[in-house]
């Protein structure tokens, strides 16, 4: 049903994704609405500003988590080093 | 929307990193003039009210609203930049807004001169401007606004509790008419407005004189046939600058897309249109007018591609439209629907700031014979988000059993983009909301399920509606209910040191001595006596709004494009709806509410570390000494977790907000809605807010939507997911809004 | 300790990796290796331990009142734990208001730790997702394990998956594979000197249960296995050493996927959380793209034509 679409002049490329990763958040949406019954959600990623915030003041941030490598970790239990480290990746990334 | 759309593009157009993104060149330049301009005001509207309304003083309120309508369309200057195909601006600068000076004039003369620099969403207005809305326009509206209309029925301090209060608010209702609406498009598209001109002339001459009614439906049924006519000259103005630009046009690319710009306004919205671009153009120029007709937000597009598969199958197969060209023009209405910002009150703006108005776009979902209904439109309106990335209109995907994995896939895709689209709804969910919308509790709306399956969708953030069907403001009165824990300790009292309106005096009620709550349930008992004031204080207050508008504040553009009010003879404002939504009540502090009572539960009646009258001092000291206890609070078992200690208390408290809300009638005899959703009305709310028992400080953030408090869900989005899905739904008929996080890294390997 | 309970330090929910679909993976506690790179050090003691988090500290000192021991102490201005007076008697966790502290380690009983994973079943059903179970190392708990796998299976039909080092006895990690899909096997090094130098233990036993396994597997036609290669700089990213493990895989029943999984420094702070010295010399984490990685994943290819080569615990195929 997707139309194929030919647009030389466009702005934008398709990004390669991580197949698991979107497979699983379809499938989160689904459960929880198809069978849980939820009626609506929407999703936010995560802000670098907050990031920023979050290296002087990770107090604020008790259960804030970042995923890189495929695997979470709550925020104040990195090093500094890869607190940086995340900042950095994401403003790369995003 | 979560996040302040308007504020984040201006720090971009700032920064200037914005792009020119898009699939075309001509969607690139178009997105570039939206981002190139600041949200304006513009006084068009305000002058030619205020001059249809000097000119008719005493004569009917019906006459002079409708004649100011027709005069709005017929007067107003068509623009055309270039590169645009779809023709159309509701003010005369892009990211322009027409002042509501019927809204606004009572508070507009204080913060004119602030307009420009004012923190939240600043607006641009000339000089002369200035001048003409100081010394001409705000002295003739300033005592006419529906909220000094308003007030006249309140003693003072109620009507500052209502507006600035932080417990029960109206604000939101008492300053826009004009909103939350799924204009009748299948109409249009089949009749066009030829179709409810030969309706409304039908009507006229059947009238009978000596039926009293006949008195209000002959001004009506006139009213109406001028406005239409008005907005047959508005279509021919734009039809005849186009011709009038072409001439002068040497580029022969542009030439021909101006005569074809003219053709099409030759022919619609008049006559039912012919193709794509037709249909597309109609969508587009009736967003305009209700935006210049109206004051509010969330005027919505609802199911988009199944109104328009029509003319796009048709193109596609005769050859006269690629999926490509259909895929710029619904970027280029994206660009132009990001360019509508909304005008608000300084105060409200403080609340709801980012200028975001609050559309809506709908793929996907069911038919009416209950199977799948998505086409390639679908996934193209889900496409063309990725590449023209506007914060407009919200973009939902409607989702149910049925619908096909690549459709869903299509958009996660696009959620991985990072912008906070789409948004997902469930239709079965929705579909239950829609059989209790305005029924009251034991009662059922007034749809048929054919209706409801073949138009239903949201409006503006997530509220249920049958596109055509239902008209009324669904996003009125604001309750706190995050305060009510709070306020059974205080005796109803305001805690001193927070914004707003109030602080230090009664808020609420005294519901009377502490000593009183032995049990968890005393207490528990308590706080839904403080959120039932909340509800029947804002319902009092709202409803006397709702009467005023439907007497004094009528839309005829509306009432054309909802089904049957015409035949009816009755405004839309008045009651011509199928469905007439009255003021809706919506909670805010979701969250902290079920987690104070659960910290209420464990720590002073089940471990029974400290007493009651213990919390009261730790909360009238903002926690100040008394860092034990709020450690043992903010221990306690909270909401968003999967856990029944909280979970079950807050799905009480869920439905009995509900039901409490469902059982009060609306001026127009229709039944209140529930809701939760008010985007970022926890930020605002948070500062009026004195300390609250799961242990957050005064004037913090509450838990926004329906979501739980923010990092307090620790146990991730399965976990959370279980706990919203312990709620009952369809209940709410106003709708539901949930936020959740997910990382961009974990959907994107590579960009 | 009971019979029935499972030593386990952590659970983690909606986990995108270490097997197909949504996963739960339990996190058992205690290994019998210690490699220099451990990204998980809270999985290597089998005792329980306090693990303090600097970060959150507000040095408040309520951790100096309520320790019994005398184990915590304020110097310049920080809290200093003495972990090896620390017995973990977890009196200083409730009493810290900024939660900068927890006991690493808790006993779960076999049918408790069965309802936690079935809360998650709609969402393993809807994306063909499971249970997996890591480590530490599961083969040091293998009665229980398999109690649990087994339930899951029979109650529920999960996808089953376990990460193991497989050093143990080949009965016992036989009967873990029994009740799996999926078998992660970490292959660390091929040297056996530097395997014992750099994990402390000989990779003979590892490679001989690498090969039953394989065999296990074409003789049943399941668990698949699949076959994981942690690459660290300078340790075992030479040429030398993939391709003499090319050459290993290459030789094995069934030709095993080969799972390239990059190094990542995400473990270093948890070290100092529980009073332990991070051996390994800092470096950068490796980025899935790295040339390095492209250059272990092309010779693999080369020398173990037939056997797939994927890059990361999230991309496994089912």
């Amino acid at each position: 049903m997707v139309p194929i679409l030919n647009t030389p002049d466009a702005t934008y490329y398709e990004p390669e994704y991580k197949a698991a990763g979107i497979n699983n958040f379809a499938n989160l949406v689904r459960t929880m609405l198809n069978d849980y019954g939820v009626y609506h959600v929407q999703f936010n990623t995560v802000d670098k500003a907050v990031l920023i915030d979050a290296l002087e003041h990770p107090e604020k941030y008790p259960t804030l988590m970042v995923r890189i490598a495929g695997y979470s970790v709550y925020w104040t239990d990195l090093s500094r080093r890869c607190q940086e480290d995340v900042i950095n990746r994401t403003e790369h990334m995003f | 929307m979560s996040e302040s759309a308007g504020a984040k593009m201006g720090l971009e157009i700032r920064d200037g990193k914005i792009a020119k993104v898009g699939s075309t060149k001509r969607i690139q330049e178009l997105n570039g003039m939206l981002h190139a301009e600041r949200p304006n005001g513009d006084i068009f509207r305000a002058r030619v009210l205020t001059k249809v309304y000097k000119e008719t003083e005493g004569q009917p309120q019906i006459r002079r609203r409708y004649k100011a309508s027709a005069e709005l369309y017929r007067t107003m200057k068509p623009i055309i930049y270039n590169h645009e195909r779809l023709a159309g601006w509701p003010a005369s600068r892009i990211r322009g807004v027409q002042i509501a000076i019927e809204m606004h004039a009572h508070w507009l003369a204080d913060d004119l001169d602030n307009m420009e620099i004012r923190p939240y969403d600043p607006f641009q207005i000339s000089e002369a401007d200035k001048k003409e809305l100081r010394e001409e326009l705000i002295p003739y509206w300033k005592d006419k606004t529906l909220t000094s209309l308003w007030a006249q029925y309140l003693n003072e301090d109620e009507v500052n509790k209502m507006q600035a209060g932080g417990f029960a608010d109206i604000v939101n209702y008492i300053t826009s008419h004009g909103s939350h609406f799924l204009p009748d498009y299948p109409y249009l598209m089949e009749h066009g407005f030829a179709g409810q001109y030969e309706t409304a002339k039908k009507c006229l001459e059947e009238l009978d004189p000596q039926d009293p009614a006949s008195i209000d439906k002959k001004e009506f049924y006139e009213g109406l046939m001028e406005v239409l006519l008005g907005i047959k000259q508005l279509a021919d103005n734009y039809a005849d600058t186009a011709a009038e630009m072409a001439r002068h046009e040497n580029d022969p690319i542009r030439k021909k897309e101006l005569l074809e710009m003219e053709e099409c306004m030759r022919h619609v919205p008049w006559n039912p249109p012919r193709n794509f671009y037709e249909a597309i153009e109609v969508v587009w120029l009736i967003f305009c007018m209700l935006f210049i007709e109206g004051a509010g937000p969330s005027v919505s597009y609802g199911r988009f591609d199944q109104y328009m598969y029509p003319f796009y199958k048709k193109g596609i197969e005769d050859g006269t439209l690629t999926p490509e060209l259909a895929m710029e023009f619904i970027e280029e209405l994206y660009i132009k629907t990001t360019s509508n910002p909304w005008f608000q009150s300084t105060g409200l703006a403080y609340y709801f700031g980012g200028y975001y108005r609050y559309p809506h776009v709908d793929v996907g979902g069911i038919d009416i014979n209950r199977r799948d209904a998505s086409n390639e439109l679908s996934y193209l309106c889900l496409r063309a988000m990725r590449y023209v990335k506007t914060t407009a209109p919200s973009v939902s995907l409607l989702l149910h059993q049925k619908t096909p994995d690549d459709l869903l896939l299509e958009a996660v895709k696009l959620a991985a983009e990072g912008m906070g689209h789409p948004s997902f709804f469930n239709v079965e969910s929705m579909i239950g909301m829609l059989e209790n919308r305005t029924g009251g509790l034991y009662g059922k709306s007034p749809y048929t399920i054919e209706q409801i399956l073949e138009w239903g969708s949201p409006i503006g953030c997530v509220e249920p509606g049958v596109m055509g069907y239902q008209y009324g403001h669904t996003d009125s009165c604001i309750i706190n209910v995050g305060y009510a824990p709070t306020l059974v300790l205080t005796h109803g009292v305001k805690p001193e040191g927070v914004d707003g309106y109030g602080a230090g005096k009664l808020l609420s009620f005294d519901g009377g001595d502490l000593s009183q709550y032995k049990t968890y349930e005393d207490y528990f008992k308590a706080v839904k006596d403080q959120i039932e004031w909340a509800i029947k204080a804002a319902h009092k207050n709202a409803i006397i709004a709702e009467k005023i508008l439907a007497e004094q504040f009528q839309l005829p553009t509306y009432t054309l494009l909802t089904r049957g009010a015409v035949e009816k003879g009755i405004d839309a404002a008045a009651g011509g709806a199928l469905c007439n939504v009255g003021p809706t009540i919506q909670v805010v502090g979701f969250g902290t509410l079920a987690d104070s009572v659960a910290a209420v539960k464990k720590v002073i009646y089940e471990d029974k570390a400290y007493t009651i009258e213990d919390l009261k001092a730790a909360i009238d000291a903002n926690f100040e000494g008394y860092e034990d206890l709020r450690a043992k609070l903010l221990a306690a078992p909270k909401y968003g977790n999967d856990n029944d200690y909280v979970d079950n208390d807050a799905a009480e408290l869920w439905t009995f907000f509900a039901n409490t809300t469902r059982s009060l009638k609306n001026y127009r005899g229709s039944y209140c809605d529930p809701a939760v959703q008010m985007v970022q009305a926890h930020i605002g709310f948070g500062a009026m807010t004195g300390p609250t028992p799961n242990g957050r400080l005064a004037g913090h953030p509450l838990a926004d939507t329906m979501s739980a408090t923010q990092q307090a869900d620790t146990h991730g989005p399965t976990f959370a997911a279980r706990s919203y899905g312990k709620l009952n739904y369809p209940i709410y008929t106003n709708g539901t809004l949930l936020n959740m996080w997910i990382s961009n890294s974990e959907l994107i390997a590579r960009k | 300790m009971d019979s029935n309970e499972i030593n386990i330090f952590d659970i983690g929910h909606y986990r995108n990796e270490d097997g197909p679909g949504i996963r739960t993976i339990v996190f058992f506690k205690g290994c019998p290796l210690r490699c220099k790179w451990c990204s998980n050090p809270f999985g290597l003691a089998a005792k329980p331990q306090l693990a303090f988090n600097e970060n959150k500290c507000i040095r408040c000192e309520a951790c100096i009142k309520a320790c019994p021991l005398g184990c915590n102490q304020l110097i310049d201005g920080k809290i200093v734990v003495d972990f090896d007076k620390c017995n973990a008697c977890g009196k200083c966790v409730p009493v810290c208001p900024a939660k900068a502290r927890k006991i690493i380690g808790e006993k779960v009983s076999i049918d408790e730790l069965y309802e936690r994973i079935k809360k998650d079943s709609a969402f393993y059903r809807r994306s063909k997702g499971g249970l997996t179970l890591s480590g530490g190392e599961v083969l040091q708990q293998y009665e229980k394990a398999v109690e649990l796998l087994k339930r899951c299976r029979s109650c529920l039909f999960m996808n089953t998956a376990i990460e193991t080092s497989a050093y143990g006895a080949w009965e016992h990690l036989k009967a873990l594979a029994n009740q799996c899909d999926l078998v992660f096997v970490d292959l660390k090094h091929i040297d056996n000197e530097k395997h014992i130098k750099y994990t402390g233990v000989s990779n003979e036993l590892i490679l001989d249960n690498i090969k039953k396994l394989c065999e296990m597997s074409v003789e049943n036609g399941t668990p698949k296995i699949i076959i994981r290669r942690p690459i660290i700089a300078g340790i075992n990213d030479d040429d030398e050493t993939t391709i003499a493990i090319a050459k290993f895989v290459s030789d094995l029943p069934g030709y095993p996927e080969i799972n390239l999984l990059p190094y990542h420094n995400l473990g270093e702070s948890k070290y100092s959380m529980i009073g332990e010295d991070y051996e390994l010399e800092k470096m950068d984490m490796m980025d899935v793209r790295s040339p390095i990685l492209k250059r272990i994943q092309d010779l693999t290819s080369q020398y173990a034509p037939k056997n797939r080569v994927s890059i990361g615990g999230g991309e496994i195929e089912t």
